[in-house]
């Protein structure tokens, strides 16, 4: 399905478990790709995502499953998206660690 | 600078290869499954000939794969824009 970006801006998203993420409010687009990189996304749900002081968050378009008249992504578990990272970061250098 | 900002682009001149004014991005058309970008969708300028191109309503549609470089203004092939005309 062939979607004008613009179309975008105002929906809703939410996860495939039904939760609130937040409204689209911008594409980030990748020039080089030649492809949609992320979705920005502000009023986001404090409940599903931890924004600390930002303005919103951008989701990696990836994550998208589903566009109609709102956006599904998937379900991720953990609340902040850049606290994951550096959780799984530093959980592989303890595992490291472990080896030596 | 590959990351840009989709609302930034709407209004952003376009030229062709050759340096003539085409007109200003309107849209972007991308496929929903993939995010794949596909086309522009542009206000094509007045004097502009637009029998070799797409069209949707007054609209011009130019193939993504004819982009150039996106800085100032958006530059687009000029051969290879009306592939898909």
């Amino acid at each position: 399905m062939e979607i004008e970006l613009s179309s975008l801006y105002g929906l809703d998203l939410y996860t495939d478990r039904g939760i609130y993420v937040g409204k689209i409010e911008d594409v980030s687009v990748d020039i080089k790709e030649k492809r949609i990189s992320g979705l920005a996304v502000k009023n986001v749900n404090a409940n599903a995502f931890s924004v600390g002081k930002k303005k919103g968050v951008i989701i990696p378009y990836r994550w998208v499953t589903a566009i109609g008249n709102i956006v599904l992504i998937k379900h991720v578990r953990r609340k902040g998206v850049e606290r994951e990272t550096v959780e799984e970061g530093e959980g592989e250098k303890e595992r490291q660690e472990k080896k030596k | 600078m590959e990351k840009i900002s989709a609302q930034k682009l709407n209004d952003k001149r376009i030229v062709d290869s050759e340096g003539s004014e085409m007109g200003v991005l309107h849209n972007i058309v991308a496929d929903a499954g993939t995010g794949m970008l596909t086309d522009l969708v542009v206000r094509p300028a007045a004097d502009l000939d637009r029998s070799k191109f797409r069209k949707e309503d007054d609209y011009i549609i130019i193939p993504f794969d004819a982009v150039k470089a996106i800085k100032d203004v958006i530059v687009v092939d000029s051969v290879k824009m009306r592939v898909r005309a």
